[in-house]
């Protein structure tokens, strides 16, 4: 009893001590399919334990990717390593990894009981123990009472349930899921991402999970890895890659962002100066390549005033084309005075008067609230 | 009174009326020929079962009660129920190599099901004839090779008429198991191995029985087309395997006893009738030629 509530936190120092020896070690992964790379030189450890999203738009290659790992697609190039063991040809059988497929791939003409302890009878487990094991894994999933329903009796929630059943009722190290709530409607995702996370901390297993959805990566994950075309973009904490993106496609992929191009950057005492349409604008200082670059502000980091706030470092000046209310907040467009569009997102009932169409208004920002990304990509 | 929506100026689009009716004209035709082909004279043949030689119920009593023809029909029934067991097994193995092999082996299961399609029944049946007989190619090149010291019987018996059945009925049977081979979600394959499974394990444990509605369906056809077969019987039996179908021949054209032949023949009908009314409280028939 005494140690169930530390078996998560446990697992997570495990996989903070994951840099010297990692669980699992992808290394320049390639797949090719005559011309086009799928996967262009992959290259990311995952810890024991963790809860990892494979971030990307279609075609970004993160199935390919997943897919590598469960060892049903095999890589062009590149090796995988599980705790330095090189498991890179091992067949999907072997690896002992659960996965929860899009769509679910439920065996139709099996019960739902039979579903579950399919992988326990394919382990040669004894009767007896393979009920217990079965019940005990539908109860946490909420099925108890469909346990001799047929799949097709069940809702798609329910389904849902009887896949993740199904691929943890054999406590696999690793748990691979494919897109798994894209098939639900908003309500029942929510609460299935809620599901998931639980089950991911009670169950000490570590969870690759695929997904195109921002905020679900973002709600789910300790770490977010974002692909684009092949190639990994940026490996991070949720934090980390929402508030500190590396390039272009992260800043724009997750949330929204507005982009100022600047010119003629100075660095001086930690922060960076560049030009955007006359104005100076100031950023934490970063390494870049010399010449032009996006300052990048999300919407929810800039202010509103009627006059250029005192000592305000980043202001420009803009006319509100356009307010959309939102409930809990407020959407608008503005325009600057060259033009350029900018995305602002205030809580609602702030600065009231000033969110009019046609008003003119001053943006403002903290230099620490945005930051520099490269002008290429 | 308020007009929301005038459906006099709005109206359903034109065209999907002209095809409806279209539509009807095109389901029309077959039944009508159906009809007049097989419907009426069928109702002829059922006339005759009950008035020849004279009226009554004596043909089907003699059905009934005939050793003879009872000999016929538990033969035909056996033959059919071993050439639907082979001839599906064959089928599911080709269709699995049509479906889930590598392109040239693809493209020769392919050639395995459709050249047959374009040889008559007639010629297949001599072909096995030289193939099989006491002095064709595969005894004699046996007997050369010293395999056999001396022939063995394969036609004039039900081994003829069973391989030359099997060999026409085995492209009909591929298709309502390709139909649903094709339909199955691999990822649930992939699933039984990610799972554990072994490739052995999942084709017996899950692809098999997901793809049992397809050989259902598959046996249930070969089976009813094969209760009705004369010219491969006839000519590969060599007179002494005789199916029903050809003693209803010999029935009307040796013996004349149009009576006898016409009650096999209706029950026959009614036979094949409920297996196929069985199939369809089973399955879906409509699946199964997708």
């Amino acid at each position: 009893m005494h140690d169930d509530t530390s078996g998560g936190s446990d697992a997570r120092a495990r996989g903070m001590m994951a840099e010297a020896t990692p669980f699992l070690r992808a290394s320049g992964i390639e797949k090719h399919y005559g011309q086009t790379r799928a996967l262009d030189g992959i290259s990311l450890d995952i810890a024991n334990g963790e809860f990892l999203t494979l971030l990307g738009p279609s075609g970004s290659g993160k199935t390919t990717f997943l897919m590598i790992l469960s060892g049903f697609v095999s890589a062009s190039a590149g090796s995988l390593h599980e705790l330095g063991t090189d498991i890179t040809r091992r067949p999907p059988e072997a690896r002992d990894y659960g996965m929860v497929f899009q769509g679910y791939a439920l065996f139709p003409h099996m019960s739902v009981e039979d579903n579950v302890a399919f992988p326990l009878r394919v382990r040669g487990m004894e009767r007896g123990t393979r009920r217990t094991l079965v019940h005990d894994m539908l109860a946490r999933v909420g099925l108890a009472a469909h346990a001799r329903k047929k799949v097709s009796q069940l809702s798609g929630g329910q389904q849902q349930r009887v896949a993740l059943a199904r691929a943890l009722v054999f406590r696999p190290r690793v748990l691979l899921l494919d897109e798994p709530l894209s098939a639900l409607d908003k309500n029942l995702r929510e609460q299935m991402q809620a599901e998931l996370r639980s089950l991911q901390r009670d169950s000490d297993t570590t969870f690759v999970f695929v997904t195109h959805d921002q905020a679900e990566a973002l709600h789910l994950s300790n770490r977010i890895a974002i692909f684009d075309q092949g190639r990994l973009q940026q490996v991070g904490s949720p934090e980390d890659v929402y508030e500190r993106p590396e390039n272009r496609f992260v800043a724009e992929f997750l949330g929204q962002i507005n982009l100022f191009p600047v010119s003629g950057l100075r660095a001086e005492a930690g922060r960076m100066t560049g030009a955007f349409e006359g104005t100076a604008l100031v950023a934490p200082e970063r390494a870049l390549a010399p010449g032009a670059a996006h300052l990048a502000v999300r919407p929810e980091n800039l202010r509103i005033t009627a006059a250029r706030p005192e000592g305000a470092v980043n202001a420009l000046q803009a006319s509100v084309e356009e307010a959309v209310y939102g409930g809990a907040r407020i959407n608008l467009v503005l325009r600057t005075a060259s033009g350029t569009p900018v995305l602002c997102d205030l809580p609602a009932g702030s600065d009231a008067g000033l969110v009019t169409p046609g008003s003119p208004v001053w943006l403002s920002w903290e230099p620490e609230k945005c930051l520099l990304l490269p002008q290429d990509a | 009174m308020p007009a929301p929506l005038n459906a006099a100026t709005v109206g359903p689009a034109p065209r999907a009326r002209g095809w409806r009716t279209g539509g009807w004209v095109l389901i029309a035709l077959l039944p009508l020929f159906l009809c007049a082909a097989y419907l009426v004279p069928f109702l002829g043949v059922a006339n005759w079962s009950i008035t020849l030689p004279e009226p009554g119920l004596g043909q089907y009593a003699r059905v009934a009660t005939d050793p003879g023809v009872h000999s016929v029909i538990w033969r035909t029934l056996r033959i059919c129920a071993l050439v639907t067991l082979l001839a599906v097994i064959l089928a599911y193995l080709l269709t699995y190599v049509w479906i889930h092999g590598n392109r040239p082996m693809r493209i020769l299961a392919e050639i395995c099901i459709i050249v047959p399609f374009w040889i008559s029944v007639l010629s297949r049946a001599f072909g096995w004839l030289v193939v099989l007989y006491n002095r064709g190619i595969l005894n004699t090149w046996a007997q050369d090779l010293g395999i056999l010291s001396e022939p063995l019987t394969l036609v004039r018996n039900d081994v003829g008429v069973v391989i030359g059945m099997v060999h026409f009925l085995v492209p009909f049977a591929v298709f309502p198991i390709a139909s649903v081979m094709r339909g199955l979600d691999t990822r649930v394959l992939m699933a039984a191995r990610g799972m554990g499974a072994g490739r052995l394990r999942t084709f017996w444990e899950v692809f098999v029985p997901m793809t049992m509605p397809g050989i259902f369906g598959s046996a249930v056809i070969v089976f009813v087309f094969s209760l009705g077969f004369f010219v491969t019987p006839a000519l590969l039996g060599g007179g002494r395997s005789i199916m029903i179908a050809e003693y209803v021949y010999v029935q009307i054209f040796q013996a004349s006893n149009w009576g006898l032949a016409a009650a096999l023949s209706v029950t026959m009908i009614v036979i094949v009738s409920l297996l196929l009314l069985a199939l369809m409280r089973l399955t879906r028939v409509e699946k199964l030629v997708r």
